[in-house]
């Protein structure tokens, strides 16, 4: 699975048939400060991604 | 293939939403509709006035605030206003105006701006630059004035804000740390003089507010406030989440226990009454408010900062 994470990088990382919340959690990203999207599409941070998906991470700003 | 689409509870589209403490996922059009639902039921515990001043500086929260009215309108005794406060931060407020001034057109919905460079004829840059003070201290003085100027202006008497059950929770944890209980035991007194503030977004989390906004169309990746980067309730903030990631509930529960003592022991704290400021009549606390102190006109004779 590819991650592109809010700075503009992407990592490569092996699903193992975990959640993307555990998948977060494993890169030192905390799954409540952030959305989730695949193929443009809003998902809950709970779901299981294939191994060819590209999921973007997006932060959740302070304030406003 | 091992992925598994999660679906509504309530209608079975696909899910965009998990509520960690119900267990439950939602679609974005139940979650859109829980969230105004939510708004609705705080609005009907609250008076209101003929027009309701919404403080919309443009970011997530107030933006979605603003959509949620928009939404429900029609079934609201009042008309709204939004209002803007331009404080002058350099590189970070142009795109945050601009985004604000798009969305009330969008939404159709009356916009008022005022700036600090026409009130207190100095931008937020300009004074942080001649103070010791915290940038978020000096801000948050005069930005609560500088709304009121505005309110008073457009005869608006309550003013609502895009405040969320996250910032509520990290406000309860803040006040314990600094143990401000006055600010708890005051209560939310009435004042003849300053615009009553609600929090439609109080039960409602950061992250809903956000995908709200997300899912109306409304979100815009701005930057963050320059002077946002390091403080009491970033620390505060983080321990939050680490506690509601291992106890799902925790953010709620902090946020409602602040609630849920103002509305019972609120009123048994008597602080004093306003005074006027002797410098520009303002009502405060001392006998200079706040907001003179901050643009040096405390000091006879001695200005500390100098006009741009």
């Amino acid at each position: 699975m590819r991650l592109m994470l809010p700075d503009q990088s992407v990592i490569e990382v092996s699903v193992e048939g975990r959640t993307i919340e555990t998948i977060l959690n494993s890169q030192g990203i905390d799954p409540l400060t952030t959305l989730i999207s695949r193929e443009d599409e809003i998902i809950p941070e709970d779901t299981i991604p294939d191994e060819e998906d590209v999921i973007r991470v997006i932060r959740i700003s302070h304030g406003g | 293939m091992a992925d598994k689409k999660i679906h509504c509870e309530q209608c079975n589209k696909p899910a965009v939403y998990l509520d960690r403490e119900q267990g439950v996922h939602l679609c974005r059009d139940h979650l859109k509709e829980s969230v105004e639902n939510e708004v609705r039921r705080y609005l009907k515990t609250k008076s209101l006035p003929e027009t309701l001043g919404v403080a919309f500086s443009g970011g997530k929260d107030s933006t979605a605030l603003l959509k949620v009215l928009s939404e429900i309108r029609s079934e609201l005794p009042c008309s709204i206003i939004a209002l803007t406060v331009d404080e002058g931060i350099e590189g970070y407020r142009q795109d945050t105006i601009r985004a604000a001034t798009e969305t009330c057109l969008t939404l159709e919905i009356p916009h008022k701006i005022i700036r600090f460079q026409d009130l207190y004829g100095y931008s937020l840059d300009h004074l942080v630059s001649g103070s010791e003070r915290n940038a978020c201290t000096i801000c948050g003085i005069l930005r609560r004035r500088a709304l009121e100027v505005l309110a008073q202006k457009h005869s608006i008497s309550m003013i609502a804000t895009g405040h969320n059950q996250d910032d509520h929770a990290q406000t309860t944890l803040m006040n314990a740390i600094s143990g401000d209980v006055r600010k708890v035991f005051s209560g939310y007194g009435p004042s003849s003089w300053y615009a009553h503030r609600i929090k439609p977004f109080a039960r409602v989390s950061e992250k809903e507010v956000t995908l709200y906004a997300l899912l109306s169309g409304l979100f815009k990746d701005l930057p963050e406030c320059p002077y946002a980067v390091s403080s009491l309730r970033g620390e505060v903030r983080t321990l939050l989440y680490q506690y509601e990631q291992k106890h799902p509930g925790a953010m709620r529960n902090a946020a409602r226990c602040e609630e849920e003592i103002r509305e019972r022991l609120g009123g048994t704290y008597h602080p004093e009454e306003y005074k006027a400021c002797s410098v520009c009549g303002w009502p405060g606390s001392g006998t200079i408010c706040q907001v003179c102190m901050v643009l040096g006109k405390d000091i006879p004779h001695h200005n500390t900062v100098t006009k741009e």
